[in-house]
């Protein structure tokens, strides 16, 4: 299945082409001219049905001919936009069995894992030149998976710490030119993974990168975004400028806390949503999820709910907490009704899960049949994982924004979606200048 | 007896044209005069600020709010600031209760975020400090390289609600859209009360379910089954989530601009047996013909601040009462003046607010 993806991905990239000569024809680092790559050197591959140059001479608005495969005809379409009418190359028949190449790109030939696949898609011709993905130490796993959608490798860079602490970043490939992605999500230690992605940015911003994103799955210090309480600081706006400072052009994250830290930065930010990832999961894995409710843990979610809700057409609910005051329990009103249905809290953080776990004791109380909850961010700090195996939930499911492994080991209820294709496609279409939009609605496969 | 504003008070009040009745009554409550300054249009319709006293060395505290002409408020403040700051004023503190542009604080449909846009032209032209009241959405305050505050007006509807409501203990908060559930509760939290929500089929543009999906390719391309297609969003009628049969409704919400949306909501709560609705908004803007929709709701009152003007609209609608928040902003000059502590002006106030 993978190959079929592998096959799918190659055709995308090939249909994309033209749009890569638009895109590389400005590199600073490729002559303008450069169209026709030299063929010497490069393995040839056998012309298959897949690529036909295009017979036509007029500069018609068809300018890649493909045998129409029934996902290609989209495609076309798809990119017909994308694709500039008045390309001076167009009245001779174009052989492009390999993109444009960086002359300074020292990137290395990928080791495929896959041998009898390297053979009959010749992927060394169709990997995506200039571009470079780093991990930082927070979640080297999930930086394997994008790269490997993305079949890359993961770019070298030694990551250590000084006897004194200090972070040591050494980044060891060349980055001159590049388009350069860190992946790096607010777990474990999250004050040093921020400074060590600072680090990171600042060194490829001054070893002459084209230009730096930041990938952060889970950007640190989202909920300090407001000033609720006298003195306190608004430490994600002090992150979003620290990450401009150190020299980011592009930021990509997934599900912020609230949508409005957008505007906290100056350089565009692109917010994915693992919505798309969640509902697919629900449809999926959940028995009967027709009949369920979606209940929100507080007041605060209720927008969040209502919107799965609809998607699903599916009824909600909400808890409310009521303020503790001296001599009162804090109480909690369920506001709607759970009376025999599967119930789904769905909250973007788990943290501490003590508000989950008690929404999930008042829904069965309130005569839930069963309680999963859906959480984007599972975070898991101090008793969260004991609260959660002493709970009444049938499952937890959360994302790999942050890395679950340790968790999932810890308490059997956990489960995983992994949002790496989210990301890879992100990565891949900010790289190649194509449209994100589309993975606001949609799911890549698997 | 109001003293000149310069009389060694230190203390400069100055006031653009978007609400001269706030400006009164506020350096009224303060005992200073007015700044005299003279913002005006030209003739080619651009701004003209005159600061016909002396600013130097002064604290100067410019109040503007939104009002009809958004635009021209905005140029009209942004050149004050930037007058005040070229004639060497110490400090500058912007009080501008209603903040324009505050809904478009996010991306939409690759829209820009104007907000952000605009708070930095306000840091720029020179302010060093921003007062408001009951921001769209705390987050806001990030967007301004300098110190926000968010004073609330909620101690003055609780206030009004106490004494003007005869049997509010009867009643329920109800939130108009999920959006708004946390102000709701944080009012349900302070009047004992319960809490109900409205969801469904609103034609509210900016909420759509279309909120990121610059949709490009087209949205029901199902038969490239490489990226499978969601669904969208099948919003049912409007349903209230919550129990508010025999009750007084009270919706709460920071603005009141274009009425549809609550008088909808109204004929929903209606129907399900409220026996009298109230709407309680911060912000009066009330454009267009929200004031005759209004009189022909169901909607037993509509109580606002006097952040927005809106006396036009009074004198078209009866139903329409205004709680006055001066005091609230004298409070918060004299405080800022003063290098004292705003904490007193938050002190009823809950996290959700």
């Amino acid at each position: 299945m993978f190959g079929e993806i592998r096959d799918r991905l190659f055709r995308f990239q090939k249909h994309s082409r033209n749009t890569r000569n638009e895109f590389f024809g400005t590199h600073p680092s490729l002559p303008e001219d450069i169209l026709d790559p030299p063929a010497a050197g490069r393995s040839s591959r056998p012309t298959e049905s897949l690529i036909d140059p295009p017979p036509t001479t007029t500069p018609s608005s068809r300018s890649v001919v493909i045998k129409p495969s029934e996902t290609a005809n989209q495609d076309i379409s798809l990119l017909e936009k994308s694709v500039d009418h008045s390309h001076p190359h167009k009245d001779h028949p174009i052989h492009h069995p390999t993109p444009p190449r960086s002359f300074f790109s020292s990137s290395s030939l990928a080791v495929h894992p896959n041998v009898e696949t390297a053979h009959s898609s010749s992927e060394e011709d169709l990997r995506m030149p200039n571009i470079k993905v780093f991990s930082g130490s927070s979640h080297p796993d999930l930086s394997t998976r994008i790269c490997e959608r993305l079949q890359l490798e993961v770019s070298k860079a030694s990551l250590k710490k000084f006897s004194n602490k200090e972070t040591n970043v050494e980044i060891g490939e060349s980055v001159r030119g590049e388009d350069v992605y860190i992946i790096q999500s607010a777990a474990g230690e999250i004050n040093d993974n921020l400074m060590e992605l600072l680090i990171m940015i600042n060194a490829c911003k001054i070893a002459s990168s084209c230009r730096v994103a930041a990938v952060i799955p889970a950007f640190p210090y989202a909920r300090q975004d407001k000033k609720d309480k006298s003195r306190a600081p608004i430490s994600a706006k002090l992150v979003a400028n620290m990450l401009s400072v150190a020299g980011a052009d592009h930021i990509i994250t997934m599900d912020l806390h609230a949508s409005q830290i957008q505007g906290f930065f100056d350089i565009p930010v692109d917010n994915l949503y693992a919505e798309p990832a969640i509902l697919k999961y629900i449809k999926e894995s959940i028995p009967n999820w027709q009949s369920s409710v979606i209940v929100s843990p507080d007041a605060g979610g209720a927008k969040r709910v209502t919107s799965i809700a609809d998607r699903l057409n599916v009824d909600f609910a909400l808890i409310h907490k009521e303020r503790k005051r001296a001599n009162e329990v804090e109480k909690m009103t369920l506001v709607g009704s759970v009376e025999g249905k599967v119930a789904i809290l769905v909250d973007d953080m788990a943290d501490t899960c003590g508000t989950i776990c008690m929404a999930a004791d008042k829904l069965v109380e309130a005569g839930a049949e069963k309680v999963y909850a859906f959480c984007v961010h599972g975070i898991f700090s101090g008793p969260a994982l004991t609260r959660l195996n002493a709970s009444k939930f049938e499952a937890v499911v959360v994302t790999n924004t942050i890395p679950q492994d340790e968790n999932m080991k810890k308490c059997p209820k956990i489960q995983c979606i992994d949002i790496s294709m989210i990301l890879a496609e992100a990565i891949r279409r900010t790289h190649n200048g194509e449209s994100v939009s589309y993975l606001f609605s949609h799911v890549p496969i698997c | 007896m109001p003293v000149r504003a310069d009389a060694s008070s230190g203390m400069v009040l100055l006031t653009g044209n978007s609400h001269p009745e706030l400006a009164k009554m506020v350096s009224e409550r303060l005992e200073i005069r007015l700044g005299e300054a003279t913002v005006y249009n030209k003739t080619n319709r651009e701004t003209s600020v005159d600061i016909k006293q002396s600013v130097r060395g002064k604290h100067v505290f410019i109040l503007q709010s939104g009002s009809k002409n958004v635009n021209n408020d905005v140029m009209e403040l942004l050149v004050l600031i930037y007058a005040c700051k070229t004639s060497m004023s110490k400090t500058i503190t912007v009080i501008m209760p209603y903040l324009p542009y505050s809904k478009q604080c996010r991306m939409l449909r690759r829209s820009s975020i104007a907000m952000k846009l605009v708070a930095e032209m306000i840091c720029k032209a020179g302010a060093s400090r921003l007062v408001s009241l009951d921001l769209y959405k705390k987050e806001i305050q990030g967007f301004f390289s300098c110190p926000v505050d968010n004073l609330r007006a909620s101690p003055f509807f609780l206030q009004h609600i106490k004494t003007n409501i005869p049997d509010y203990k009867n009643a329920i908060i109800v939130a108009k859209s999920p959006g708004v559930m946390n102000k709701a509760t944080s009012y349900a939290d302070r009047l004992r009360l319960g809490v109900a929500v409205i969801h469904g089929e609103q034609k509210d543009e900016e909420e759509s379910g279309l909120e990121d999906g610059r949709q490009s390719p087209p949205p029901n391309v199902t038969s490239y089954d490489f990226l499978p297609a969601q669904e969208s969003k099948q919003k049912p009628p409007l349903t209230v989530v919550g129990d508010v049969g025999g009750r007084i409704a009270i919706m709460v919400d920071d603005i009141i601009d274009d009425a549809q949306s609550f008088v909808a909501a109204a004929e929903v709560l209606k129907a399900r047996g409220a026996y009298k609705i109230y709407v309680i908004a911060t912000h009066g803007v009330l454009s267009s013909d929200a004031p005759a929709l209004l009189e022909a709701s169901p909607i037993t009152e509509v109580i606002v601040t006097n952040t927005v003007p809106h006396d036009l609209q009074k004198m078209r609608c009866h139903k329409i009462k205004t709680v006055d928040v001066s005091l609230m902003i004298c409070e918060a000059i004299r405080r800022i003046f003063h290098n004292e502590s705003m904490g007193q002006l938050f002190r009823d106030v809950t996290l959700d607010d």
